[in-house]
C-alpha cells in the first residue's frame, strides 16, 4: 500500500512517499514518482487510485500555473491548498477522486507549511502527517522524535528512522521511497532510498 | 415487468382526434423493466459480468535495438476456449503498436480511435506524434470512461524522435512509463522468465527469443493464456512481425520427448 509522510522543519518542509506502482499481486514498476512539483515552492504528494492520482494532480498543476498566468503573482500554499480541496469537495457527491494529498509550501511572509487534505475533502494544517498503511508506523515515530524547529539533518534523519520501520515492520513494505524538499530556494528533489535498483533504459 | 405510467398520464386525448386512433393506443404506456427485484444492485452486477479476469499474456521491454512486443492468442469465455487465433498485437499506425488485454472490443475499437487520432495530430502539426502524447490520450479518454465498466489493459509501444518508448495504459486511467511490462492473467508467470534473462544490451534474436520463451512459460502454467505467440519488433524504421510460434510446439522444442528405457516389457504368454 502506498506510504506518503511529510513533516516541517526550520525554514524548510519535506515529504517522502514510496514509488511502487502496484497492480493486485504485482508491481509494474519501483520507480515511479508520487510528489508533483506543483510550482516552483510547492509540492504535492499524492497517493490513491492511479488514474485520479495523476490526472487530480494534473489538474491542480495546471489552474494554479493559470492564476500565476492571469493574475502576475503565484498563488499562496493556503490558497492552493484551499483550491485543492474545494476541487475535491465540489467533485465529492458526484464523481469523487480518491487521492490523499500532502501539499507542502513556502511563502516568502509565513514561511513554511504543510496541508494534510484526504479524498473526502478533509483539510488540517500540521506539522506532521502522513497517509497509507506506512502512517501506522510513521505518526508514531515522528510523534516521538519531532520537535518544532528541526534542522535539514535532523528531519533527514527522522525520515530515515520512518523508511527503516516500514520496510521493517509492513507486510507489504515498498522498497523504495523518494524525498523532496521545498525551501526558500524552491521545490527539489532531495533523494532516493533504493533497496531494489529498477532497470533504467540508457 | 411493466412499469405502469397510466396514473401519469391524463385519461381524454389533448385535441380532437378521431375515436379509431384513440382505439389503437389503447393500454397504457410504459416500459420494460429488467426481470429482478433488486434495482439497485442490478446495474453493478452488470458491470460485474462484463469485468473479467484478463485472461490473456502480453508482454513488451526496451533495450537497446528498440522494443520487443509479444502476446499469446487466446480468448475465453469463462472455461470455454472461444479462440486460438486472436490477434493480440494491435498496429496503432507504421511506428506505433498496442497489445490488447481485457474486453477485446474495448480494445480494438479504442486502438483504432487512437490511430485516427494519431493521423489528425500528424496532419495538424505537421511531424509525427510521440508515444507520451499518444498513450496520454489513450490514458484520457479512457479516464473519462472510468466507472462504466470498459475493460482494457494495453502497452503502447512505438519508436519516436526521443528513441524507444513504452508505456502502460489501462481502463482504471493508470498510465505508467517503464522499461519492462506484462499484462494479464499470465503476466506474473511472464514476469518471472523476462526478469531473470533481461539484460539492456540484448541482440534482436535475443530479445526475440527472450519474449518468445515468456510467453510460452505463461502459457503453461495459465488456462487462459495459449494458441499462438507472436512477436513483433520495433526499431527507428518502425515495427516487424518478427514470429508466430504455436505454443504446443514450441513446448516439444524446448522439452523434446526423450525415448526412455524400457525396464521390463510384456511378453505374450505361450499356450493357453
Amino acid at each position: 500500500m502506498e506510504c506518503v509522510f511529510g513533516l516541517v522543519g526550520n525554514g524548510f518542509a519535506i515529504v517522502a512517499a514510496d514509488t511502487s506502482a502496484v497492480h493486485s499481486i504485482l508491481v509494474h514498476k519501483s520507480n515511479e514518482d508520487k510528489i508533483m512539483i506543483l510550482d516552483s515552492h510547492k509540492l504535492i504528494a499524492a497517493s490513491g487510485e492511479p488514474g485520479d492520482r495523476v490526472q487530480f494532480t494534473e489538474y491542480i498543476q495546471k489552474n494554479v500555473a493559470l492564476y500565476q498566468f492571469r493574475n502576475g503573482i503565484p498563488l499562496t500554499a493556503v490558497a492552493a491548498a484551499n483550491f485543492t480541496r474545494g476541487e475535491l469537495a465540489t467533485a465529492l457527491r458526484k464523481n469523487p477522486y480518491f487521492v490523499n494529498i500532502l501539499l507542502a509550501g513556502y511563502d516568502k511572509e509565513t514561511g513554511p507549511s504543510l496541508y494534510y487534505i484526504d479524498y473526502i475533502a478533509t483539510l488540517h494544517k500540521v506539522e506532521k502527517g502522513a497517509f497509507g498503511y506506512g502512517s501506522y508506523f510513521s505518526l508514531s515515530m515522528m510523534d516521538r522524535h519531532f520537535h518544532s524547529g528541526m534542522s535539514v539533518e535532523e528531519a533527514i534523519d527522522l525520515v530515515d528512522k520512518c523508511i527503516l520501520e516500514i520496510r521493517s515492520r509492513l507486510v507489504v513494505a515498498p522498497p523504495n521511497f523518494v524525498i523532496k524538499i521545498v525551501d526558500k530556494d524552491g521545490a527539489r528533489e532531495y533523494a532516493w532510498r533504493e533497496s531494489v535498483k529498477e532497470a533504467v533504459a540508457v | 415487468m411493466k412499469l405502469d405510467t397510466s396514473g401519469l398520464e391524463s385519461a381524454a386525448p389533448l385535441f380532437g382526434v378521431t375515436s379509431e386512433l384513440v382505439d389503437g393506443f389503447s393500454s397504457a404506456p410504459s416500459f420494460e423493466l429488467p426481470v429482478t427485484t433488486d434495482f439497485d444492485g442490478f446495474q453493478k452486477e452488470a458491470i460485474q459480468m462484463v469485468k473479467p479476469a484478463r485472461g490473456t499474456t502480453t508482454l513488451a521491454f526496451i533495450f537497446k535495438e528498440g522494443v520487443m512486443v509479444a502476446a499469446d492468442s487466446r480468448a475465453s469465455m469463462g472455461g470455454y476456449i472461444s479462440s486460438q487465433s486472436v490477434k493480440k498485437i494491435i498496429e496503432i499506425n507504421p511506428y506505433m503498436l498496442g497489445t490488447m488485454a481485457g474486453g477485446a472490443a474495448d480494445c480494438q475499437f479504442w486502438h483504432r480511435n487512437l490511430g485516427i487520432k494519431c493521423r489528425l495530430h500528424e496532419l495538424a502539426n505537421k511531424r509525427r506524434i510521440s508515444v507520451t502524447g499518444a498513450s496520454k490520450l489513450l490514458a484520457n479518454i479512457l479516464y473519462s470512461y472510468r466507472g462504466m465498466g470498459l475493460s482494457v489493459g494495453t502497452m503502447i509501444a512505438g519508436w519516436d524522435e526521443t528513441g524507444p518508448g513504452l508505456y502502460y495504459v489501462d481502463s482504471e486511467g493508470g498510465r505508467l512509463k517503464g522499461t519492462r511490462f506484462s499484462v494479464g492473467s499470465g503476466s506474473p508467470y511472464a514476469y518471472g522468465v523476462l526478469d531473470s534473462g533481461y539484460r539492456y544490451d540484448l541482440s534482436i534474436e535475443e530479445a526475440a527469443e527472450l519474449a518468445r520463451r515468456a510467453i510460452y512459460h505463461a502459457t503453461f502454467r495459465d488456462g487462459a493464456s495459449g494458441g499462438v505467440a507472436s512477436v513483433y519488433y520495433v526499431g527507428p524504421n518502425g515495427w516487424k512481425k518478427l514470429s508466430g510460434d504455436d505454443v504446443g510446439e514450441l513446448h516439444y522444442k524446448y522439452y523434446p520427448v526423450m525415448p526412455s528405457t524400457v525396464e521390463q516389457e510384456m511378453v505374450e504368454v505361450a499356450g493357453a
